[in-house]
């Protein structure tokens, strides 16, 4: 019987409310944070129950619920690569696409590294790559169009646009960012965004010996 | 101080030669550790000289011979003896003391043990001698003065590791980019200051004794209420309190410097993963590959080296697909559109085409005149050149703006031009409603 507490958030009276809600965000791969998504009560809920949460996904689903940030940047949200070896057939695995990989980490560089902390919105953040930051506008602009050409058109512009919209509908949908209002640009950058840089930790860590390993095999 | 002699007058006499230049101190010292108190002769002595020049990076110059000679001439004022008859050197009592001192301060460094026994033996005796007659003299001369010295070095050894590891680690945040390994580097210091501040609290723990030595004092102050002895007594309470306060300041000093070290770590270590941060993106930007995956389906893949990520299970849960009736309802049929051709339509785009193309070849022509104009001359006037346009195009000024636009954006790009605008109009009188600012463009 010393068994019956170990989901003790199921005897949580609010977890007949919020339950279910959570547990679908958590399972579409939404990261929850204290400010997104709302009401605050998922957060709050998930922060006073961790344990028994975490226990309950990796007994039910042998996924792991994870948090990362710190204090006021904590963000909790199920970590599929580490449970991958789990109960999800490979056919349902959703990868983050290279493009939207790229381009959220191109937007963290700018947002993040290089301290342009005006870019609000996506037309911001789109406006200032392509006016300040040429030479990564163009790799991008290679990569998606799959042209070798450093020059531009209104065609290949647009296709990266497009890219970029849809890289912050997916940013959006993990909630890295949050809409601020209905139009789809402007938007909250949110704790969470950090999470795509941890996820690369290793090989970031490892860079150098990438490149000498792509060096090599040319 | 003493009797009639002045140690400041005495010592500015003799002070160079009592304290030896910094060569000549490092070849005293090289000779203390290599011969001790053994013998020495005048070839050895050279032999030190040179490497310590040497050493210290100075060249040798064709007045070495004189240059040694006159550093063993000076080195037996005070600290070398020589045997006139053996031709033999040894160390004089001043020069072992120098030596000996140095030694002590840099490689003995402190005991805690040591100190402890001091400081009992220091008690004890001074319970012993306390009840004799003149026995609290006795004590000051014979134990308190030949001790007091050596547990104050102690503490100042200390101090001095501390300043240096603080020294240490400004030094290596200089040096930042080209070391490596500073995280460890910084993290060697944040040990030793730990060690530091261990010994520290070893070293107050042997130092509690002098509470015991404070407590036999103030007992011999009520007992034997003599006005002699108070100078005396003030002296070695007030030494006490210095060590004690000094001991607590070392530690209190790593207290402080300590969080910094660790925020300066942690930084660094975040700056170390920014800065790889930003390699990692510009690997992911030029090493991306565009591929075909197994339905011949074009996706761009990430380098050799890093795994996709999994961000969800796409099809896990349940999903309500929502299909609008129009979808499944019968097709109602759509009229076909029939298509016509309208010749003069054609002719007409044609004909704007043409036009379009002319226009655009004309822009083209007129920029390179612009700035080949530049590159031969060195500079271009471009206000009567804008005029020139204008009447060679029979007044088109769409066609001039649009030139003009393109010039002055060439020539703004061009690292080789440098463009002069001065506020100043310029009007020409075949055109007399337009006006514009003067403009030069020039070759750097």
């Amino acid at each position: 019987m010393e068994n019956i507490n170990v989901y003790e958030f199921l005897n949580d009276r609010k977890a007949q409310d919020i339950f279910a809600k959570i547990d679908y965000l958590l399972r579409s791969g939404v990261h929850i944070q204290r400010e997104y998504p709302k009401p605050e009560e998922l957060f709050r809920f998930i922060n006073q129950y961790f344990k028994s949460l975490n226990q309950y996904y990796l007994d039910i689903f042998k996924v792991i619920l994870s948090e990362g940030g710190s204090d006021f940047n904590r963000y909790y949200f199920i970590d599929f690569e580490e449970g991958s070896r789990g109960n999800i057939s490979p056919e349902y695995r959703e990868y983050l696409k290279t493009e939207y990989v790229i381009i959220g980490m191109l937007f963290f560089k700018l947002f993040k590294l290089d301290g342009n902390l005006e870019i609000d919105s996506v037309s911001g953040f789109i406006l200032i790559l392509f006016s300040e930051y040429e030479e990564e506008k163009i790799a991008l602009q290679k990569l998606i169009t799959n042209t070798y050409t450093d020059k531009s058109s209104d065609l290949n512009d647009d296709k990266v646009v497009d890219i970029i919209q849809k890289a912050f509908a997916k940013f959006q949908d993990l909630a890295w960012i949050a809409w601020e209002d209905d139009d789809r640009d402007r938007f909250i950058y949110m704790p969470s965004f950090d999470r795509l840089r941890l996820m690369y930790q290793p090989q970031i860590n490892g860079i150098d010996d990438l490149i000498k390993q792509v060096n090599n095999g040319n | 101080m003493m009797d009639g002699f002045n140690l400041y007058r005495e010592a500015k006499n003799y002070y160079n030669k009592l304290i030896p230049e910094k060569i000549e101190g490092l070849i005293i010292l090289s000779l203390y550790q290599k011969y001790g108190e053994n013998e020495f002769n005048e070839a050895q002595i050279i032999h030190i000289i040179e490497t310590i020049f040497r050493d210290l990076g100075q060249e040798s110059s064709r007045t070495e011979n004189e240059r040694n000679n006159n550093i063993i001439l000076s080195l037996q004022d005070y600290f070398l003896w020589r045997d006139e008859l053996s031709k033999l050197y040894h160390f004089k009592s001043y020069g072992l003391d120098f030596c000996r001192r140095i030694n002590k301060r840099l490689h003995e460094g402190y005991s805690p043990a040591t100190i402890k026994r001091w400081f009992d033996e220091l008690y004890n005796t001074l319970q012993n001698l306390k009840n004799i007659d003149g026995g609290f003299s006795r004590w000051i001369v014979d134990y308190f003065e030949i001790k007091h010295t050596l547990l104050a070095e102690q503490i100042e050894i200390l101090d001095q590791q501390v300043i240096e590891s603080v020294k240490q680690f400004k030094k290596e945040i200089k040096a930042d980019d080209e070391i490596k390994n500073i995280v460890q580097v910084l993290e060697n210091i944040e040990l030793r200051l730990e060690l530091i501040k261990q010994q520290a609290t070893e070293l107050k723990k042997a130092f509690q004794t002098t509470y015991d030595i404070d407590d036999v004092l103030t007992e011999i102050l009520q007992e034997y209420e003599t006005e002699l002895y108070l100078a005396e007594i003030q002296r070695v309470s007030r030494f006490n309190d210095n060590v004690r306060s000094q001991l607590e300041q070392v530690s209190k000093r790593i207290d402080k410097i300590k969080p910094r070290i660790r925020e300066f770590i942690y930084d660094f270590n975040q700056r170390d993963f920014d800065r790889k941060t930003e390699r990692f993106i510009y690997f992911l930007l030029n090493c991306s590959k565009n591929e075909k995956d197994s339905n011949l389906k074009k996706i761009l893949s990430l380098p050799t080296g890093v795994p996709p990520k999994l961000i969800g299970e796409s099809d896990q849960l349940p999903r309500f697909t929502l299909i609008s009736l129009k979808e499944i309802s019968p097709r109602l049929p759509i009229v076909i559109s029939k298509r016509v051709v309208d010749d003069n339509k054609r002719l007409e785009l044609v004909e704007k085409t043409r036009l379009w193309l002319l226009e655009k070849e004309k822009i083209t022509y007129w920029t390179n005149l612009a700035i080949q104009g530049v590159y031969n001359e060195g500079m271009l006037d471009f206000s009567p050149f804008f005029f020139r346009i204008l009447s060679e195009e029979k007044g088109n000024i769409a066609i001039g703006v649009k030139i003009a636009n393109r010039v002055l954006k060439n020539s703004l790009n061009n690292k080789d031009f440098t463009v002069d605008i001065q506020q100043e109009i310029i009007r020409d009188k075949s055109f007399p409603n337009i006006t514009l600012w003067k403009m030069k463009i020039w070759k750097i």
